[in-house]
């Protein structure tokens, strides 16, 4: 044997245990595609988050007839296309996606408005989307289309083929989800850019009380607050709309009672005081109403159902309709007008409501 | 590009490392240099293009001062001395700026209340060490030590890319000549294989034992530190000793990654670390602990400032220290002053405010302490001292060291005091962030043993030149590596099981410094 042949052996070894392993990793992340970034396989169709904000640009890229959306995270998505379409008409889509800031909103508008002519935009907001950086949300799960962030093709796909949803465990995830799980807990359609909860619907029927006992929490008093450039990005994106002659409805989240009242007030009042001024009008469907109040219609304290987003559609649009009657006091128009009344009331919500509601909160958190 | 990516990893290294061999084996060992050389720059501005427009910069201020230099010397002009001294001072002046423009900006803004906006300076990436290195060559270039250094060699050795941005700090004497081997441009199998295996021993280092054990504990430790909260006694020193561990874990590997890339090159280059938290003494832990620095500011700064007090001292006709015997003003001027020199410059290179200059002066301190136990014992005859002395001296060494390193990692000095006073046992035993369960507890017991007890990389791989064979028998002789299926079997896994830990690669902490 040469001198140096059993240290080549021995390279060679390992070298083939990394690099195959690398491969046939490759390979298994290619079939299995957990993120469905890859197109090449349709594996994951229930179970398993895919990565929404590229699977609705890539849908909507050969989709031209739609041209009106409704935007921002994924409280979003309880307001359903079809309900936007029966009140205001037009080809609604959901584009909303888990985690979206307002920075990732005007780049999808941009990103619209290059190719498409835009009829109608509904924003959706909470307070706390304002209050995280793009950096800070942007997960691989969350990753943005290429043509709306302007990066590479490259830079899109290798998080997902060498990072955290390359790894065995995450495929294997994923199959379970698919073939060896028997309940749905999570289903997209991207025809209309909506996920749903199948799993979660159902037990909220079947027992409520004990759904909100075992799903919801009261969270911790928020000490974060929202950043000057979300209100950058929101004034950007109003401008933008009024350039482009598009309808916009800017819209404040019906978030949970549990939510709201772990705002910091004298925040709140500021983002909300902000807000208004930039788009100059709000629907502000957030405070302590009968909708919000009551923990029916919620998957749990951050995210709200299609009933509670309909009906918020209803008000806006169809404000004569049977839906739109049914809690009056569910969302106002706010203006810079009426706002110093609206931040009185909402100050009243906090001082009468707050703290009676966060002891019923935290009993039925079992603390 | 980090050591411990994808991208490194699984692409450029073996790209530059096919490419280099293919290069020297096709068009010869100029291109293979060229070769290198464009890779390593490629390799600087990967992160940020910035650093390769200062590295760059940088190359050529240094070859202009260089040329300068040499042409002084053939000319016997005085001007050689002046040109030196300009050259160190714009390279000490260039570093102190992106070091200390923060801090500056900080204290004129808080001083004045300005209402100047100061840009944010951007430390250019490895700047720290190839400063250094630079001001090594010019010091040698001024004695006519480098008088055949061609441009190429100069390129090559400022850049090479493992050893560029952490170190380890090279002589020009110690890598230079190695490329003007011809067997460098050969590919040499048991030089490689050594390498490879350093590096996944390194990689394994930092993505699991300092990136995937430790970050998670210290993380909450520092956090509650930053926060202001005084923590306990328990919490202070477990806090400590795990940032101690896994700073350790985390630059040893890195230093582990860049010596074994070197060698996959075929180039070889000093350990940073032999294993210094066996060390019994602070000399000896610095002898141990990032053994590339001490011995740059041992050459360039201790030796020469000893030894001109030492000339000063004699012509004046006062004492020295010979040996471990000292006048009391010999032990000051010739032990404490260039200590206290040397470590408070150390503690300042590592960044700009006042925790680092504690740093330093808590280093110098041990020294100072060291030398003059030394001498007190030499004077009072305790030659021998008992059995236990030794285990006591590596645990007092190692606890003294944790204090200094927590204060380094401290983000200013009041929080470097609060903490040394929480080891102090000054605010109680408080709640126990750190030490929750006993996984903490037998994780890091199982991680102080290996690093007291079991022989350090360089050994185990016998890469080191001390006969080290004996302490690796009383080991087990059948756990020492050797090239054979066995190992690469073992090393081949431990390489695919970091690869899957990979998935969100985190900075060395000595990229920082």
């Amino acid at each position: 044997m040469m001198p140096a042949a059993k240290e080549l052996r021995y390279i060679w070894v390992i070298l083939l245990i990394f690099f195959g392993a690398l491969l046939a990793n490759t390979f298994a992340v290619l079939i299995v595609d957990p993120q469905k970034v890859f197109g090449l396989f349709d594996v994951n169709r229930r179970n398993f988050e895919p990565n929404t904000r590229f699977l609705k640009a890539a849908y909507l890229l050969d989709h031209p007839e739609f041209d009106s959306f409704v935007l921002v995270s994924s409280r979003a998505n309880a307001y359903s296309v079809v309900a936007a379409q029966e009140f205001a008409g037009g080809r609604f889509y959901n584009f909303t996606v888990g985690g979206d800031t307002p920075l990732g909103m005007l780049r999808k508008v941009e990103w619209l408005a290059s190719h498409r002519r835009i009829n109608r935009l509904v924003v959706s907001f909470s307070y706390d989307d304002f209050i995280y950086t793009d950096a800070e949300q942007n997960q691989y799960l969350t990753i943005e289309h290429p043509l709306i962030s302007h990066s590479s093709w490259w830079s899109f796909w290798k998080p997902y083929l060498f990072g955290p949803y390359a790894h065995p465990l995450t495929m294997a995830q994923t199959l379970y989800g698919n073939f060896v799980k028997k309940d749905d807990w999570y289903t997209f359609d991207v025809r209309t850019g909506q996920y749903d909860f199948p799993l979660f619907r159902r037990q909220m029927a079947d027992d409520p009380t004990a759904y909100v006992e075992n799903r919801f929490h009261t969270p911790a008093i928020l000490e974060k607050f929202p950043k000057e450039d979300s209100l950058k990005h929101l004034d950007t994106l109003v401008q933008l709309a009024r350039t482009k002659g598009i309808d916009l409805v800017v819209l404040i989240n019906p978030d949970n009672h549990r939510t709201f009242l772990s705002f910091r007030p004298d925040a709140y009042r500021s983002w909300l005081s902000n807000v208004v001024r930039i788009a100059g009008g709000v629907w502000d469907f957030s405070g302590l109403n009968s909708v919000t109040r009551s923990d029916e219609g919620y998957f749990e304290q951050r995210h709200f159902s299609e009933a509670i987003g309909n009906e918020a559609l209803a008000r806006i649009y169809a404000p004569n309709s049977a839906l739109a009657q049914r809690h009056p006091d569910f969302g106002k128009p706010v203006t810079p007008e009426n706002l110093a009344a609206r931040l009185d009331a909402l100050n009243r919500d906090w001082i009468d409501q707050g703290g009676r509601i966060m002891q019923l909160a935290r009993k039925t958190n079992g603390e | 590009m980090l050591f411990n990516s994808i991208d490194f990893i699984a692409f450029f290294l073996p790209v530059s490392l096919l490419g280099f061999f293919l290069v020297a084996r096709t068009l010869g060992r100029r291109a293979a240099c060229l070769w290198l050389i464009g890779l390593s720059l490629a390799f600087s501005a990967w992160w940020r293009v910035d650093n390769f427009y200062f590295l760059l910069l940088s190359i050529a201020a240094n070859w202009v001062f260089v040329s300068a230099l040499r042409s002084a010397r053939r000319n016997g002009s005085r001007l050689g001395l002046w040109i030196f001294v300009f050259a160190v001072c714009a390279n000490v002046t260039a570093l102190a700026f992106f070091k200390y423009a923060d801090l500056f900006a900080g204290m004129i803004h808080s001083t004045f209340d300005s209402t100047f906006i100061f840009e944010h300076v951007l430390l250019p990436l490895g700047i720290s060490f190839y400063t250094f290195q630079n001001i090594a060559l010019l010091a040698d270039v001024h004695s006519g030590e480098a008088d055949d250094l061609s441009f190429y060699d100069y390129c090559l050795f400022i850049a090479f890319f493992p050893k560029l941005i952490a170190g380890p700090i090279v002589h020009y004497s110690d890598l230079v000549p190695q490329f003007a081997k011809e067997e460098t441009y050969r590919f040499n199998a048991v030089s490689f294989a050594a390498g490879i295996t350093l590096l996944i021993v390194g990689l394994f280092k930092k993505v699991v034992i300092a990136d995937g054990l430790l970050l998670p504990w210290t993380q909450p430790f520092f956090n509650e530190v930053h926060a202001g909260a005084p923590l306990g006694l328990i919490d202070a020193w477990a806090g400590g000793i795990l940032f101690s561990l896994q700073l350790y874990f985390d630059f040893s590997a890195y230093s582990e990654m860049a010596v074994g890339i070197g060698l996959m090159f075929g180039v070889s280059m000093s350990f940073n670390f032999v294993s210094p938290f066996k060390a019994a003494s602070a000399v000896e832990f610095w002898q141990r602990w990032h053994k590339t620095l001490t011995d740059f500011l041992t050459d360039y700064v201790f030796t020469p400032l000893t030894v001109f007090i030492g000339r000063r001292r004699m012509v004046q006709g006062k004492s020295l220290v010979r040996k471990d015997r000292a006048s009391v003003g010999a032990f000051f001027w010739m032990i404490v002053v260039p200590i206290m020199v040397t470590m408070i410059l150390a503690g300042m290179w590592h960044g700009a405010g006042l925790q680092f200059v504690g740093y330093g002066v808590l280093l110098g301190l041990y020294l100072v302490i060291n030398r003059g136990f030394r001498i007190l014992r030499a004077r009072f005859g305790l030659r021998e001292l008992p059995a236990w002395s030794g285990p006591a001296s590596v645990l007092m060494t190692f606890l003294s060291v944790v204090t200094a390193l927590t204060v380094l990692r401290s983000p200013d000095i009041m929080t470097a005091l609060s903490l040394f006073q929480s080891q102090l046992g000054l605010n109680g035993f408080g709640k126990i962030i750190v030490l929750r369960d006993w996984t903490t507890v037998t994780t890091a017991a199982a991680l102080l043993a290996w690093c007291w007890f079991a022989p350090n990389v360089q050994e185990w791989i016998g890469l080191t030149k001390e006969p080290a064979a004996s302490r690796l028998e009383s080991w087990g002789s059948r756990l020492a590596w050797r090239s054979n299926i066995g190992w690469s079997f073992v090393m081949g896994t431990l390489a695919v099981y970091s690869l899957s830990r990979l998935s969100d690669p985190t900075a060395f902490i000595y990229f920082n410094f």
